[in-house]
């Protein structure tokens, strides 16, 4: 549906979506958002803070991927519910992601890029040490 | 079993970067904290740390395998939380949910006395509708007033009964008819 639907697939992704949310302000004006698109202004009436502390945590929102904006005369921002879907899908799809135990016996790495890319397919790991199964 | 967390601490329980490699790793296989420190290159204790954090939030679990720990992610918790965010009345309540209780309170308490009384009506619209929602608790849901007996009521918040009685009218709190007053 949409043409260009990320993703949150790389670590620092992951790491910056989480960060995005982890943060009771943010949390709220993401809430807000999901309910339909708001304005900085609309925003800080609405949750009672100024419109500096929104826009703020509007920057680090975007940086996170989870808004656009501001868009169209109004200067609304929208809360990106595709990219918030794509990562629950993304987690979601673990389930389904079985690996064979003689898998196991392979290169580590190779496994772990593998086996939780819907989680955090890009870590990079020290470890070379044998594995026990 | 550990209740499911709710959003705000799933989401800071992953919103550092080794608890969320070390939820990566977990999500692969039960490890010990000796395992994957080493995996990670970090010091025992951090991961240990981590991983505390991570068992509180409901995110994982321990076992004891011999004499070591091995320590479980727990997946249905996971899965649980990206079903929620997948529903789409998830977002706009958690933000609800954190919004109303802390920001009301942090109102009442700007603009309450201790003994209840108001120190003077908020100028501010969304203020205003908090202590308004306030003192409109003080009424019973289907009982008429007469207009006497609501300035009683209102006279223990602020002597300018007039425009408390107006406003809780305006903000469709109350209504009016035939001079009684009841509670909507």
């Amino acid at each position: 549906m949409n043409m260009e639907l990320p993703i949150p697939n790389t670590h620092t992704a992951l790491l910056e979506f989480f960060r995005g949310l982890a943060d009771v302000r943010r949390l709220q004006i993401a809430g807000r958002l999901a309910a339909g698109s708001c304005s900085v202004e609309q925003l800080a009436e609405q949750l009672g803070q100024s419109p500096q502390e929104i826009r703020q945590q509007m920057f680090s929102l975007e940086h996170a991927g989870l808004v656009s904006g501001p868009d169209g005369s109004a200067q609304t921002y929208r809360l990106r519910l595709d990219y918030v879907h794509a990562l629950a899908n993304q987690i979601l799809a673990h389930e389904r992601t079985t690996v064979p135990p003689e898998a196991v016996a392979g290169d580590f790495e190779r496994k772990v890029l593998r086996e939780f890319l819907p989680f955090m397919p890009l870590i990079r790991l020290p470890y070379t040490g044998a594995l026990k199964s | 079993m550990a209740a499911e967390p709710d959003l705000l601490e799933f989401f800071k329980a992953l919103s550092d970067g080794n608890r969320l490699k070390i939820v990566g790793l977990l999500a692969q296989e039960s490890y010990s904290g000796e395992v994957l420190a080493d995996m990670l290159d970090i010091k025992p204790a951090t991961v240990s740390h981590h991983l505390s954090y991570l068992a509180h939030a409901g995110l994982v679990e321990a076992r004891l395998q011999g004499h070591s720990k091995l320590y479980r992610l727990r997946l249905e918790v996971v899965h649980a939380m990206a079903n929620r965010l997948l529903a789409s009345e998830t977002l706009p309540r958690a933000a609800a949910g954190v919004d109303t209780g802390a920001y009301e309170r942090k109102v009442l308490r700007d603009f309450l006395c201790p003994d209840g009384s108001l120190k003077e009506i908020p100028a501010q619209q969304k203020k205003l509708r908090v202590v308004l929602n306030h003192i409109v608790e003080s009424f019973a849901p289907d009982k008429k007033y007469s207009e006497k007996d609501v300035n009683g009521l209102l006279a223990r918040f602020h002597a300018d009964t007039a425009s408390l009685r107006r406003e809780l009218i305006g903000h469709g709190l109350m209504a009016r008819a035939n001079g009684k007053y009841r509670r909507l």
